[in-house]
């Protein structure tokens, strides 16, 4: 990632939309998503991960099953009813966003 | 490239036990967390030997531990450990909230009332006022044992450290003993003060009647729920072979 700092006010919010998509994810498989899906562009960092997170988890957004995978225990999170409505609106906000930086950088766009 | 013929390496039991251990030696005590961690640099790790299946163990490990930076853990355990109080005295604070709504407030202003007429009629009310706080500091003791020995069997039956003892550490003994401590001198120089004014013992009561209700939550409520809780993280971390 070149500039981790743009991207981290939004990192709950990728979390979010990824789970909303994938219905349920564990950690490590959050990390390859995103490297997938931005073709190895943003990488997210393990130490910002885990306490997004949890910090999810703690305000109700997201619940978490354990389940054996081989031969250890694996933690999956997925969205709550609340998490799910707070996707909507978080999502809104950051294509509000979006659509402004592109107005102030890109300006002409508009045209 | 790899070699279809040959079945991609795994992570086996030792390296399992390896990487609690490590995780362990990290500074991060608590299965809970410990569990969620071990699983994802056995991820990191298998992925790493897909690439380079001749990489040991050991350097693989390290190269993924690189990933969480400088601090290693201890950003994560601190985060987990902020997340879980905010949101257990969250929860202590919505329920005490409830009482200043109605119909509860009508039993606080009742008590408000008895409260401030008892002290009011009494010549000796500094002696009430104090009694009142030896018996919450007497309620508060017995919670904090309780709930220490009740840390110490969970740690022995599972044999294990969880993330939610140093939180219920926090809220029934840490804080407690915290504020009792600083209250002592103004304790001492409430009884030797002598009998209380009108005015003091408005602000006393206003003062003491949400504090017994927010003990009241703290000390009867909340434990329900964290034994739920607690009852639920220990079955969802047994292993089941």
């Amino acid at each position: 990632m070149k500039n981790a700092q743009l991207y981290k006010g939004s990192l709950t919010t990728i979390i979010m939309r990824l789970l909303e998509e994938n219905g349920r994810m564990y950690g490590y498989e959050i990390t390859q998503k995103v490297k997938q899906l931005t073709d190895g562009e943003l990488n997210v960092t393990e130490g910002a991960l885990y306490p997004a997170l949890h910090k999810l988890e703690a305000e109700g957004f997201l619940d978490v099953e354990m389940e054996k995978a081989g031969n250890r225990l694996r933690k999956y999170y997925k969205l709550t009813e609340s998490g799910e409505k707070e996707t909507v609106n978080r999502l809104a906000e950051l294509e509000a966003f979006i659509r402004n930086m592109q107005a102030l950088v890109k300006p002409n766009l508009e045209l | 490239m790899q070699n279809n013929s040959v079945p991609n390496r795994l992570i086996d039991t030792v390296e399992i036990e390896k990487l609690y251990a490590f995780t362990d030696k990290h500074f991060v005590p608590y299965y809970d967390l410990q569990t969620e961690l071990v699983d994802h640099l056995a991820n990191a790790i298998e992925a790493q030997w897909l690439i380079n299946p001749n990489l040991s163990f050991e350097d693989a490990l390290a190269l993924e531990f690189k990933k969480f930076g400088v601090f290693g853990f201890t950003t994560i355990v601190e985060e987990r450990q902020a997340a879980l109080s905010k949101y257990y005295w969250g929860k202590i604070f919505r329920e005490f909230a409830t009482f200043f709504r109605f119909p509860k407030i009508v039993l606080m202003l009742i008590m408000t009332g008895i409260l401030y007429r008892t002290l009011l009629l009494s010549s000796y009310n500094n002696y009430i006022i104090l009694a009142l706080f030896g018996i919450m500091g007497i309620i508060e003791i017995t919670a904090g044992y309780q709930w220490y020995r009740k840390i110490h069997h969970q740690q022995k039956v599972t044999e294990k450290k969880w993330l939610l003892h140093d939180i219920i550490r926090n809220i029934y003994i840490m804080v407690p003993v915290m504020l009792f401590a600083n209250s002592l001198n103004f304790l001492f120089k409430m009884a030797v003060n002598g009998t209380y004014g009108h005015w003091q013992i408005v602000i006393f009561t206003i003062i003491m009647v949400p504090l017994g209700f927010l003990e009241y939550v703290r000390i009867v409520k909340m434990p329900v729920l964290i034994d739920q809780e607690m009852a639920r993280i220990v079955k969802n971390h047994q292993f089941v072979k």
